[in-house]
């Protein structure tokens, strides 16, 4: 940081540990703070505890399962003593979750209108029709045109990277101060990743959403991140400003993650 | 002759409510045995459809597939041990309740007829091909990872000595880590056993990789066909042209979508 005022961060996490009941570790020690604006990139192969820290940063881990300990501050306050009452008001409004996958993230008995109409009204006291009204601006927002029949139609009509660009609809209408982004792309084609991917950078650029970007894949890193954590076995092995982590990875962990996508692209 | 022509196939699925829908357009490709074809598309294509053709889970609507000169779709039961598939999903292709042993001697019991210790000794051959050891055929779904039950699905495929593989989005949902050893267990597959493969993705990248030919399929239709990698990488046409921009940065410095520098607190 240099002079001037300290900017103060809206998400912070220190020493997030989260253990089974079992006393296995899932993670350890996690430690970071992410800004307005931001885009943290958070990567690791599977397994190594990125969707465990995700869902300990919603609350959204069984605490008859697992112990949750050390600190998650959002805008200044800390949220794990928070009741479950209030956790809900925050989960969606001031911190919202893009899933992997977007067929499992909709019910699929009710339209998708109903669903955001209802997501909008729990998180804004609003009338039905306004709920409305900013559901189909969010999804002129997201480029999705005729956003009237889109409001009608249920999730099996939809193909998968319509269904997460409705996500990042949802999150838009509810401008949260924080996004985590758990694999975003990973279920879309090619095409669509870019899109997405497109549409998360204009949110956060028009409304200073600060994001945890979570990915195995190095391209979504490079192509949004400002920060990067590295993760292996549930622990942060190096956090670096992203260009500086694949100029000069310093854990050898990071320098195999590397070596393996830069590899991969020498080999095509 | 060809192990797989493709011959001018067409397919059509009749919609309830709706007009009939033409998702494969007059499609003709070949494909030599000891080959990777790599069918790329987005999604929506028709790519998984031809796949389902060439297992025989589907006929055709007009049009045939060559199969070692044999019309794949004319006897009434088009599937044999010939052809094999390994799907995206691992964890949905297993039956959870079924052991590592049970699911890979599945098309074993049922095309190749081993008892006994002969069969047992195929099952360690097997697992011990795919990278896994022979204890990790006593346990269940649940205690594998999604890139060693992906090795699993594929031990299951070449378990029946098939002539063709068709492996759909068969490294999509892997992590890159995993990505690459699967590519590279593939390439070895097919190396050492001669097998042909129909590599079914999205992913250029992987594509690039595995692959000796390169179909590409845009709204059920075929739009480009390369012979080489090379004749790939050099061409220019727009179907190919869209999914190499639709690839993602390899560096920061190469991005594209975030234009604005990160900023420096």
């Amino acid at each position: 940081m240099r002079g001037g005022a300290r900017i103060e961060p809206i998400l912070a996490v220190d020493g997030l540990t989260v253990r089974t009941k079992q006393q296995v570790t899932l993670i350890e020690a996690v430690t970071f703070s992410i800004q307005a604006g931001q885009i943290l990139g958070l990567v690791g192969e599977s397994g190594c505890g990125k969707t465990v820290t995700s869902l300990a940063l919603m609350r959204l881990l069984n605490p008859q399962t697992t112990d949750v300990t050390g600190d998650i501050q959002l805008n200044g306050r800390s949220i794990m003593s928070l009741s479950e009452r209030t956790v809900r008001t925050i989960r969606g409004g001031e911190i919202a979750f893009i899933m992997q996958n977007p067929m499992s993230a909709f019910t699929p008995v009710y339209s998708i209108g109903h669903q955001m109409i209802e997501t909008i009204q729990t998180h804004s006291r609003c009338s039905k029709r306004e709920a409305k009204q900013q559901a189909m601006t969010a999804l002129e927002e997201v480029n999705l045109t005729d956003a009237a029949r889109l409001l009608k139609a249920y999730p099996f009509e939809l193909s998968g990277g319509m269904l997460q660009r409705i996500m990042i609809a949802l999150a838009v209408a509810l401008r949260p101060s924080v996004l985590i982004a758990d694999e975003p792309t990973t279920a879309l084609d090619v095409f669509n990743q870019k899109t997405v991917l497109e549409l998360l950078e204009r949110m956060r650029a028009t409304y200073g959403t600060a994001m945890l970007l979570i990915s195995h894949d190095l391209g979504v890193i490079a192509e949004l991140a400002d920060d990067v954590l590295v993760m292996q076995q549930g622990r942060i092995v190096e956090r670096a400003d992203v260009f500086e982590l694949f100029d000069r990875p310093q854990h050898p962990y990071t320098q195999s993650l590397l070596a393996q996508h830069l590899g991969r692209e020498a080999f095509g | 002759m060809s192990l797989l022509q493709i011959d001018q196939v067409s397919h059509v699925y009749k919609r309830r409510f709706q007009p009939a829908k033409t998702v494969l357009h007059d499609v003709s490709l070949t494909l030599e045995a000891g080959r990777c074809l790599g069918l790329l598309g987005s999604s929506g294509a028709g790519k998984s459809t031809l796949g389902r053709l060439l297992l025989g889970l589907e006929r055709p609507t007009t049009g045939t597939i060559w199969f070692n000169g044999v019309d794949r779709h004319a006897t009434q039961r088009p599937f044999q041990g010939d052809v094999q598939v390994v799907f995206q999903d691992s964890f949905a292709a297993v039956n959870p309740k079924l052991t590592a042993a049970d699911i890979i001697a599945e098309p074993l019991d049922n095309f190749i007829r081993l008892k006994g210790e002969a069969r047992q000794q195929r099952l360690v051959t097997l697992i011990e091909q795919v990278g896994l050891k022979a204890t990790d055929l006593t346990k269940y779904p649940a205690q594998f990872s999604g890139g060693q039950l992906q090795r699993i699905a594929i031990a299951r495929a070449i378990a029946a000595e098939p002539r063709l593989i068709v492996l759909d989005e068969a490294v999509s949902s892997l992590d890159m880590v995993n990505k690459r050893l699967i590519l590279a267990l593939l390439a070895d597959l097919k190396r050492l056993h001669g097998l042909t493969y129909v590599f079914i993705t999205h992913d250029i990248k992987a594509a690039e990789q595995l692959c000796d030919s390169f179909a590409i399929l845009e709204q059920g239709r075929l739009v480009g066909h390369y012979p080489s990698l090379a004749a790939f990488d050099a061409a220019t046409d727009p179907a190919v042209e869209r999914m190499r921009q639709a690839k993602l940065a390899v560096h920061p410095r190469q991005r594209t979508i975030r234009k604005t520098q990160p900023n420096k607190g």
